[in-house]
This record gives C-alpha cells, structure tokens and sequence, in this order.
C-alpha cells in the first residue's frame, strides 16, 4: 500500500521548503517498514516492535490514559508595570480599566485553546498533525522527530504537500526539527520561537505524539528556556540611550573600533575573569598566569583584581547607564588604570573615556546602533551581552584567541550571601547592594553538586554557550571558575592550569594588538548619521504599525495581524532595520500584554468585544510612540554629547 | 567508446554546466557516459572538479594531478593545482605549479575549467585553509559513527596518505567493524610512518588478537612495553590483554602486572593536587556515582541500566560520569535519571575528583576496568568515600584505590582471588534486566524437528582456543548425534572460520559443527535461540547477557563457574535466574551435566516451553529487587568505610 507517488511528492516538497530535511531524507535507506492494520491503517514495524502497535489514527483517537499525552502550555505570570517601560504600562493601565469598567475578568490560566506557536515533539506517520493545528488555530508549527525512520516512512502515508499548500493558504507556517538530543532540540525550538514572534510566547502548546525518553526529556528542557525565548528585546526607551552614546563616543574620530581577527591565531591565551564569589579563591592563580596571558577584567571584577595587585590589560564595559561610571569611577581611586585598554560597547556611558583613554568600542547587532553606526558584521560582538562576562568572551574570540580561560565567571553561586568577590563593589559599605531577586534556579555545578542562579545570570550563561558553539573549532574553553558549568568548556582547577613563557613581551603583543583595530573616522561618522533621517524613519514606522492595526481591526482574534507584523519585527531572515530595531522592545510588549489578558477573558463570548479595545489602544500606543520619539531622542543625543566633550577634555 | 573532438567539447562543456548550476552528480554522470575517462585529460578534470564539489580535495587533486600527467603542458591543470594545493595549505606544491603554469599552454578544447574561481593563486594565498577531514574522523570515531570515519578517513589519505594518526583511526574503526584485515593493514601501515609510537602496537595487539593470532599480538605488546617502559598505559592495556588469555597465563602475570601498575599509580597519585576530604558522617542522601565508558545502548548497558534506572529513591541519587561521546537514547534516558551528569572523557583527573567530591558522591561504582577508556589514575584519588568496582573487562578490582567489588556467591572465590579487594556479597545477583520484550514468543524446539540436540554459543570466534575446542568436543560426544551451532559469525572473516573448523577437527568433531546462517531479513538473536535446544556459555569469556537471552527464549543454559570474574559471569546469571543446576562447578563437569540435561532430549520441549515463565519470577528479571538489596548494602558499605571498617 504504500504510494510511491505521495512520497516522491512530499520529497520533493521537503527538499525544496526544509532543505535540511530533505537532504537528510533524500539519501535515507530505511531499515524498518509500513505495516498496515485490518482497516488499513499504517504502522512502523521495526525488527519486531511497532510504534503505535495499532492504526495511526486509532493512536491518535485513543483514550488519554498518560499525563504526557496531555497538552502543555507555556503559562506566563501577569505583566506588572512597574517592570514594563513607560509606553507599555501606559498600555496596560488603559486597556485594563477599559476591560474592567466594561465588567470583564480574567483568569490565571488560559481561557481559550487558540495558541499562536505549536511545538509538536513526534510527527510519527503524521495522522495527528491537521487535528492539532484545527485545535489550536497555530500560526506557527513546530514539528519535532528524533527517529528519521518515522519521518521517512510518514512519507509515504502523510500528504505534506496537503499540508504545506494548507498552512500557505491560511496564513501559516511550520518547521521540522530532526534531532535525538533534548539539548539541541531545546536550542533550535527556542530560537526558532524567539524569531517568529516572541510576543506570543505565553500560551504555546507543547503536545508529546509518543513517548520517547528524547520528547519526554524535551518538554520539561523547554519549561526551563521560556524565559530566554522572552530575553535581549530592550525597549525604545533603552534605545534611545544606545544610540545617543554610541553618537557621544565616536562623533569626534578619536576611537578605535573592533574589528573581527578572523584568520589569526593570536599568541597569548586570554584570561576572562569575572567578579564570582570563587574570584577569591582563584586569586592566585591568575596572579601566576598573568605575565603569560592577555588578562581581561570584566566590570565589577576591575576593582578586586587592582587590589589583588593584577593590573588587567583589558577591561570591559557594557552597560548603557551612568550609575556603573560612577561606582566604578569611585572605587577605583588611588589606582592608575589609565594604561589599561577599555574594550566597550559603543553604547557605554560617554564618562568612561575620562578614566581610560585608550579605548576600544564594539557594537552590539542586536541594538539599532549596530546598523545605523556599525561598520559591518566585523565591527559586532554577537552574544555579547546580557552581563559584560559575554562581551569578554566575544572580544576574547573576536581576536583570535585559541585557549580561553574563564575564572570568576560563576553566573551562579553556592551560598546566596556570597555571589560575588568579597572586594566587589556589592560588598563595599558605601554601596552595600541587596539583591531583591531570588536564587530559584538550579545549574549543575562546574566543579560538582548543583549552583543557584537567577533569570539574568541564566540568560547570560545561555549565551556564553551559544558563543562558544558559535564560533568555529580550533578554539579551547577552560572554566576555572567554581560556580555553574558551562557547555563546551571544560571544567579545570585553577591550580592545574599551566601556561608557556610567551613568545615576545607580553605588553609588546597586547599594544600590537589593540593598535591595530582602526580609529573611526570623523567623516565615516557624519555618513552613518545622514543627517539624523532615522527621526523621519522612526515616524514612518509608527505610522506602518497602526495602518496594520487598522487593516485587521475586525478580526484581530484570528492572529492574522500578528503575523503581519511579525514579516516586518522578527529576524527570521534578515537584520532589521535601525527604525525597527528601536520600536521592537517596546511593540513586542505591547503585543504581548495585549494577547496575555485576551488570552485569559473569563467572559469568552466577549472576546470580541475586548479584542476592539486592544486594538484601539494599540493604536493610540504607537500614535503616541510615533509622536515622542524624535525630540526625546534629539534632546539625550545633545546631553551625551556635551557629556562626552568635557570628558575628554578632562583626560 | 571513443569519441571526436568536437564531441568531447560539447560533453566537458555540459559538464562544467552542470557544476556551474550545482549539480556534480550529474557532471560526473555525463563525462563517464562519454568515454574513458581514465586515459582523457578534460574528463579527469572534471571529474576533479565534481570531487571538489561533493568536498572531497583529496580526490580533486589526484585527479587534477592525473589530467596534469595527460597533458603536462595544459596551463589550466597546473593553475587549477597551483589553487587547490595551496588553499588546502600544499603552499611549496601549490607555489611549484603556480611557476610551472607561466610556461603552460592554453588548454586544446578552448573550456573554461575555472567554474569555481580556484585558479586564482593569490586569491587561493589569502584563502588557506588545510582540510578537516582526519579532525572530522577522529570526532565521527569517538562518537562511534564508523561509516563517516571511512568517509573522512578515505578523503584524508588520498590527499595526505602520509598521515599516521588517520591509518590508525581507521584502523581502529575498521576494528570495530569487523574488518581485522583492513584494520590490520591500515595500522601496520601507520607504524610503517612512524614506528615509535607505541599505542599503535598496542591496538595492532588486538587485531592480532582479534584474528585468534596470540603470539603476534604478545609481540606487539612487548614492542610497545619495549617503547615506553614506564608508561602505566601500556600496562593497563597489557592487562585488558591479558583478559582473554587462558587462566594460567592469567594467574601468572597479573599479579605483577598488577602490583607495577599500582605502584604507578601511588606515584602519580603523589604528585596530584590535594584533593577534597570526604566528609566522615556522610548525609542522609546517599549519592551512587558510576562511571562508565558504555553509557549507550550495548549488552553491558542492558544488564545494568534496569538496576541503575531503579536505585534513585528519595535518600538515593545517581551521579554518572561519562567516559565516552558515543550517545543514544539510552544516555537521554541515564541522563534523566540521574541527579548529575558529567561528561568526563576529557577532563584531568585532579579537576574529575574535584568534581565527584562536590557532587558528594559517597560510592562510585566502576563499570571501566582496564578499558581504553578506563579511569585508574584518578579511582587512586579516591574521590569517593567508597569506590568499587563493578564490571569491565576485567573489572578494576584490586586497583589502587577501588576497595571492593560487587560480588555475589558465584563470583566471590573468583574476586577473593584478586588480593586484598573484599567482596560486597549481593544475594540477588549483580545485574539485572527488565523482560526482554523485543524477543518474539518462545517457539518449537528444534529437537523435535532435527531428532538431535543443537548446542549453541555465541563468541568471538578469535576466543576459541584448543582446550575450549576440547572442551566442547567432550560435550558433543557425552550426547550422541549433538551438533553446535556457533552463533552470529556472519561477520567473521574466513581466516577466523577455518581456524575454527581447524580446531575442532583435531578433536573429531568439525562435521557436528554448524554456523548459523539467518536470512538476511531475520533478526539474528531470534533465529538463533530458535535453532538451538541448550546453550553453552563460553570460555573463559562469558556471555553473560546471550546467557539471559536463552532462558527467556526458554533455551537451558550451561556455565561453568571457574576460573576468574570475566569466566564466570554466565555462571552468575544462571545463579540469579534460580537455574543454579546448570551451573558447573569445573570445566570437567560441562559433558556431565550436558549428558544429563539431554539424557531425556524428548523432555527438552516441555523445559522449553515454561522456563520463560520460571525465570521471568527470579531475581535476573525483577531489577526492582536487586536494586533494593544493593542500595542497602551500599549505605552500609559506605558507612563501614566511612568508619574505617573496610578497605
């Protein structure tokens, strides 16, 4: 019974819509086969065992009698205002008294089974894939299979070209994930969420098709990754701030700029160290290793190492706001760092050249300075943020470095009241810091037992692992460091680290090194700048979103306005552009909260009714976006930039 | 076929098309069909061009070299060499052809060759980059995907056949498939390169041993001892050597093998970092560390992870360290059970027990031994408050820092053997398995359908020596018309087979041997449990799992319970199955008690058809009970040890 024309057909679908599948499939020789039960059913036989043991559409319409056979759903808690930024709680406040005087409430769960991601971990023979979608209206599938047998054999018995032509007809789009690893699948179901829309994270159904050790592994991997499908979107506020530093440190062509060494192997390892609580423990050691490596302090770790007595060659910088220069600025009095080189984001507070002038800016892609500033994809550091121990790394890579140690880069702790080094600015009287979040979440540990660690510090240790996946081999991580372990580098004491006498002096190679990244030029500047036309763009986009708004107005329910929005704010397939890389944080919020409290009406048959007032407020929020945007922006550029002047005038 | 000039052109032209628009299959296809493409310089460089297409430089510049050797004077050629050499990082090769091209003549059909701008020497300067393939090969190995190490493997010698490493990668895959021929020849060649190298012999030893040619691969360790005479390595291999070899040459080397390599160890260990005390009260958790080397789906996983999937309790959790990438749904499934999960494979021995300790792992059981991959030097830390050796071939009992073994009343003798290592006795048994559900139904005995008695085993066929030969002579001759069927040998070369025949046939038997033979579509355990009536587990290297395959598929077993650990496993299982009869108290005793199991063959169809049933009620098949006596007696070891009372 089996078709060979369905399959020739649906191979040649795959291989032209998921190449990557295709080209697994195309050359696939399949050591199981169909069997077909008395109505006709299929089923895969494996030397003896049978994946359902029944039809497949028997399997699909049996008995729930499992907990994994119930559907999942990513459950968000409640926005709160006071952590959104100021157009988004605007947002909520209004749209929220609107609702409520209009006698509405809402539940703590979802009240409807509309869901705009569906990951499906198991397509099997693919009988249950049309019910899921029917059941859940999902824009956005994701199909995950880690046994290429099924997904061969479905060939022959599941029409996805029915299936394609159907989800092209309707507004959809879905995606195949073959991987027998939880981890990878994970990663990839992640990203690919973030990407499409991440304003719709809350409320994606997860639904086991078999249990597999892999997808029953998965479920549970993802529950813990929700959070950083919601990570790094900033907001315009935020951006206003990016780009009017960026403007303040490199408006005069005084600056170096990175750039990616990206076929040089640079002579000395590189030691990251962080301000973990084991930077104490490890102190030794770097003073030992120092003479034979680049050593790079990494924000707050700048303060312990001066007064270990290792003076860092490098010193990074992330952070937008005023308040690091200034704690940073005070604590470091009585040491001479100004022949230390600042490595920063081009974001950092313009004061900071007071304090180092030799400095080196990198631009961060995820932030609309990157494209209207950046000097290409080697002038950006990826997965150089969210905590400065990312920058170090990347900056680590982008030179060259072959062997990359970290040290006090815990992103966790063991004991909640020490998370830092104990001569860290958090432990500093004057500055006493309280950390008001909580160590709820668990880590396994780099040098055993498990390590506590909080949403942020997950979020970075996330990306220090996409880092080091990112770059290409021929690179070795060591994690010196005793807090949380991290994928691809391996775990080493500290005291068994051994490094070789360099080749030349070592300030010799550091100064040869950061001489050679260019200075940006006054007139590469007023080019990027083009007569600021981001303030007429930043309007125009405003205008864009509401005239989507308006065009769906009448049938927001169906999600078809998210998936509009979605071609222009996601980054599926492009870098988007500066004007909407500025509005992104704050649209994603916008569209979240909005969905959030629809999502959980407790009067469903007036959903309609609440879907029109989220529409009109979304409206009157980017009016208002559109509107403020210019002369705020305008007013923070002309501050930094007389900031900046006196500073430099200073050093 | 020969072919004009002008329609030669058309063909290369189409050709080049065809890679220009990304199709090399089809490029390749088209200038086969034209001609003979071995003596045709155009086609070879096509053909060169499709390798370079599908990745594979090493193909593309023998091929470019053989269009070269055709037409010396063809400028293309050398300009096409003169690029591939040096991006692949040939810089005096490619820098030589790049001079020589400057004498060299446009080529005579008038093509463009260059579809892929590799003629460009300077461009090619600023574009080197060495192949990756053997990098690729040895990562594919460690991962255990042998297919793709032939693949890298092969890419890498035709482009630098020089390079030692990967002939003995592929060696050392070809070993792992069954290939002794091939592995033999791809490291005899890698020691041709580079003779000193003295882990080389050492896998050369068993291939060697692989193909049943014991005084070789004793040549090959004793060259590699000869080497490095310090290297504790070489012991350790020379000790998993020695596992296979008969019980006397056992008894009489591994006790002084043993003590040189503990004294190494005490010695390393002496120059280790200070490592973390284990705390003398201990918790109320009790934390069971394994580390293993076989965290994936193999026999040896199958009769442990059913107890390891059962021992995590609420005071019990399972730490495991990994000593090998190689991954499957079985370490998805290890993974998930297990509190910590560590991927130790490389990581130093001072930095692993830091580890174990701030894992708090109170007992680490290890299922290495004096594997590749074992751990000694770091099990000489003793990071664990109690370290024991459990299997591996053989098992790390009485290494330096492992103070016991799990044991049970049939291994016992054998462990107190191993000097000063106690036992930790286990009641139920030290494995244990969950139904073998994959198996189909128990079937008809053969007997009935033969009118005699099938014996069977399972074993490498280089295993069998003339005392096991003679053994089993005694067995076919103690019950009249009895065959044996030596089981999944379809792999096995024919060296192997004749020298099998060979041996029986000094004891009169080779015509009652039989090979089984399986359609190609069967599933080989299932065929043959099905042919044979009574299965003898081989000597002195058990099949301990094959042993619990044949009572499930209802066929008796015999084992004997002699000699040392790795020969008496089968013994065990029988022991844990509740079927202590079939178990031999010496070698002598197998023809008895053979005999007597068959003196009634007509009684051999009822035993088969209820011993699925009997077994499945023992403790070799209720992983529940095993690992309810074992975390007992692990808190209680772990106390004594804790206390001194022990190791």
């Amino acid at each position: 019974m089996a078709d060979m024309s369905l399959f020739e057909r649906n191979l040649a679908l795959l291989q032209s819509t998921q190449p990557n599948v295709g080209r697994l499939l195309s050359g696939y020789v399949p050591q199981s086969q169909l069997v077909y039960d008395e109505d006709g059913e299929p089923d895969v036989e494996f030397r003896g065992m049978r994946l359902y043991g029944m039809g497949a559409e028997k399997y699909v319409r049996r008995p729930k009698t499992e907990p994994w056979q119930y559907p999942h759903r990513f459950t968000l808690g409640p926005p709160q205002v006071e952590r959104l930024d100021p157009q988004t709680g605007d947002f909520m406040k209004r749209y929220l008294r609107r609702a409520v005087d209009a006698g509405m409430t809402f539940k703590t769960l979802q009240t409807t089974q509309t869901a705009y991601h569906l990951v499906v971990l198991g397509i099997g023979l693919g009988a249950h894939i049309n019910g899921l979608i029917d059941l859940h209206q999902s824009r956005h599938v994701v199909l995950v299979e880690p046994n290429v047998e099924f997904l061969y054999q479905s060939l022959f018995v599941f029409d996805w070209t029915a299936l394609a032509e159907r989800c092209a007809t309707e507004g959809r789009a879905f995606n195949i994930v073959v991987s027998d690893s939880p981890d990878e699948i994970s990663l990839i179901v992640r990203t690919m969420i973030k990407n499409a829309n991440a304003a719709s994270v809350d409320g994606t159904v997860v639904q086991v098709h078999y249990p597999s050790p892999t997808l029953l592994a998965t479920g549970p991997e993802l529950d813990t990754q929700i959070g950083l499908m919601l990570s790094g979107f900033g907001f315009m506020e935020d951006e206003f701030h990016m780009i009017s530093n960026t403007y303040a440190n490199l408006e005069d062509g005084t600056a170096r700029v990175l750039k990616w060494r990206r076929d040089d192997a640079y002579p000395l390892p590189v030691l990251v160290v962080g301000s973990g609580g084991s930077f104490d423990e490890s102190v030794e050691d770097i003073r030992r290793l120092s003479d034979r490596a680049l050593v790079v302090s990494c924000g707050t770790a700048l303060r312990p190492m001066l007064m270990a007595g290792i003076k860092p060659d490098v010193h990074i910088e992330l952070e937008r706001d005023d308040v690091r220069y200034d704690i940073l600025s005070e604590l470091i009095q009585g040491f001479d760092v100004r022949d230390i080189w600042l490595v920063g984001s081009s974001t950092v507070w313009p004061e900071f050249r007071r304090m180092f002038p030799k400095r080196l800016y990198y631009f961060r892609p995820a932030l609309s300075a990157f494209p209207l500033f950046g000097l290409g994809p080697d002038s950006g550091l990826h997965q150089a943020s969210p905590t400065v121990t990312n920058a170090a790394l990347c900056f680590a890579q982008s030179i060259g470095a072959r062997q990359i140690y970290f040290f006090g880069v815990d992103m966790s702790t063991r004991d909640p009241n020490r998370h830092h080094s104990r001569n860290s600015w958090q432990y500093t009287q004057a500055h006493e810091y309280v950390y008001r979040g909580g160590w709820d979440l668990e880590l396994p540990g780099n040098f055993g037992g498990t390590v506590l660690t909080n949403d942020v510090l997950l979020w970075a240790h996330d990306e220090l692992e996409m880092a080091i996946r990112a770059v290409p081999g021929g690179r070795k991580y060591f994690n010196c460091s005793d807090g949380a372990r991290i994928a691809g580098a391996l775990p080493k004491l500290p005291k068994s680290v051994q490094l070789p006498e360099p080749s030349r002096p070592k300030k010799q190679l550091v100064e040869q090194l950061m001489t050679s990244f260019p200075l940006y030029a006054a007139d590469v500047f007023q080019e990027r700048w083009h007569d600021g036309v981001l303030y007429r763009d930043l309007e125009e986009a405003a205008v864009e979103l509401i005239d989507v708004i308006e065009r769906h107005r009448d049938h927001l329910l169906d999600l078809s306005y998210l998936v509009e929005l979605m071609a222009d704010y996601s980054v599926v397939t492009r870098q988007l552009p500066v004007e909407k890389l500025v509005l992104r944080g704050t649209v994603l919020m916008i569209l979240m909260c909005g969905e959030y409290f629809l999502s959980r009406l407790e009067q469903v048959g007036r959903r309609e009714e609440l879907a029109r007032i989220m529409g009109e407020e979304f409206i009157r929020s980017f009016e208002e976006m559109g509107a403020q945007a210019c002369d705020d922006l305008r007013a923070m550029i002309e501050e930094r930039v007389t900031l900046s002047r006196r500073a430099a005038e200073d050093a | 076929m020969t072919s004009s000039p002008d329609s030669l052109k058309q063909t290369i032209e189409q050709a080049l098309a065809y890679l220009r628009t990304g199709n090399p299959l089809l490029a390749i296809n088209t200038v086969s069909a034209h001609g003979d493409v071995e003596t045709c310089a155009p086609s070879c460089c096509v053909l060169a061009l499709a390798a370079y297409a599908l990745s594979d430089v090493g193909r593309c510049a023998a091929l470019l070299r053989k269009a070269h050797g055709i037409e010396p004077f063809c400028r293309d050629y050398m300009d096409l060499l003169a690029g591939i050499l040096t991006r692949a990082g040939r810089l005096e090769e490619g820098l030589f052809f790049s001079k020589m091209s400057i004498a060299g003549e446009e080529n005579s059909l008038g093509v463009d060759y260059d579809v892929f701008g590799l003629s460009n020497y300077f461009e090619a300067l600023k574009n080197v980059s060495p192949p990756t393939y053997y990098r690729d090969a040895l990562v594919a190995f460690l991962a255990r995907d042998f297919p793709a190490v032939l693949t890298h493997c092969d890419r890498e010698l035709s482009f630098n056949p020089d390079n030692a490493p990967c002939h003995t990668v592929l060696g050392l895959c070809m070993l792992e498939m069954g290939d002794f021929g091939g592995a033999r020849s791809a490291l005899q060649q890698a020691i041709a390169l580079v003779p000193g190298e003295p882990a080389t012999y050492l896998h050369l030893a068993k291939v060697h041993e692989k193909c049943g040619q014991f005084e070789q691969a004793a040549g090959c360790r004793r060259q590699a001892a000869r080497l490095a005479p310090h290297a504790n390595a070489i012991r350790v291999a020379t000790m998993a050597g020695l596992s296979v070899r008969d019980d006397a040459e056992w008894a009489a080397h591994r006790q002084a093998l043993q003590q040189d390599i503990n004294a190494a160890l005490v010695e390393q260990r002496q120059s280790a970092l200070p490592s973390t005390p284990f705390s003398p009260a201990g918790g109320d958790i009790l934390t069971v560390g394994v580390l293993s080397d076989s965290f994936y789906n193999n026999t040896l996983m199958r009769l442990v992870e059913p107890v390891l999937a059962r021992l995590p309790n609420g005071n019990t959790r399972l730490a495991g360290y990994q000593q090998t990438p190689a991954h499957d749904v079985v370490t998805v499934r290890l993974k998930g059970m297990s509190a910590n999960w560590t991927e130790s494979y490389d990581i130093d021995d001072d930095t692993l027990a830091a580890i174990v300790a701030g894992d708090e792992v109170d007992v680490l059981l290890d299922l290495c031994g004096y594997s590749e991959h074992g751990r000694l030097s770091f099990l000489a830390r003793r990071p664990a408050a109690a370290q024991l050796a459990w299997l591996g071939w053989p098992c790390a009992a009485g290494s330096e820092g492992v103070d016991g073994v799990l044991s049970d009343s049939v291994l016992a003798e054998a462990d107190e053997d191993v000097a000063g290592c106690p036992s930790l006795l286990l009641d139920n048994g030290v494995i244990a398995l969950d139904p073998l559900t994959e198996m189909p139904e128990v079937g008809p005995s053969p007997f009935l359908a033969n009118g005699a008695v099938t014996f069977g085993t399972v074993l490498d066929l280089s295993a069998i020596r003339p005392e096991i030969a003679a053994l089993w002579a005694d067995v076919l001759n103690a019950v009249p018309g009895s065959r044996l069927m030596l089981g999944k040998v379809g792999q096995a070369s024919e060296e192997l087979l004749i020298r099998a025949y060979g041996l029986f046939a000094d004891y009169g038997v080779s015509e009652r041997l039989l090979l089984q033979v399986a359609d190609e579509d069967a599933n080989v355990d299932e065929d043959f449990f099905a042919k044979i009536d009574v299965f003898l587990d081989p000597y002195p290297y058990s099949q301990p799992f094959a042993v619990a395959q044949a009572l499930w598929m209802g066929v008796p077993a015999l084992a004997v319970m002699a000699g040392r650990r790795t020969a008496r496993l089968g013994a065990s299982v029988l022991n844990a199955a509740g079927c202590r009869n079939w178990i031999c108290p010496d070698l002598d005793s197998l023809s008895v008690k053979a005999a007597m199991l068959c003196a009634n063959p007509s009684g051999l169809p009822a035993l088969r058809a209820g011993l699925r049933d009997r077994v499945a009620q023992s403790s070799l098949f209720n992983p529940d009970r095993v690992a309810d006596e074992l975390r007992v007696k692990l808190r209680s070891w772990v106390a004594r040890r804790r206390t001194g009372a022990v190791g």
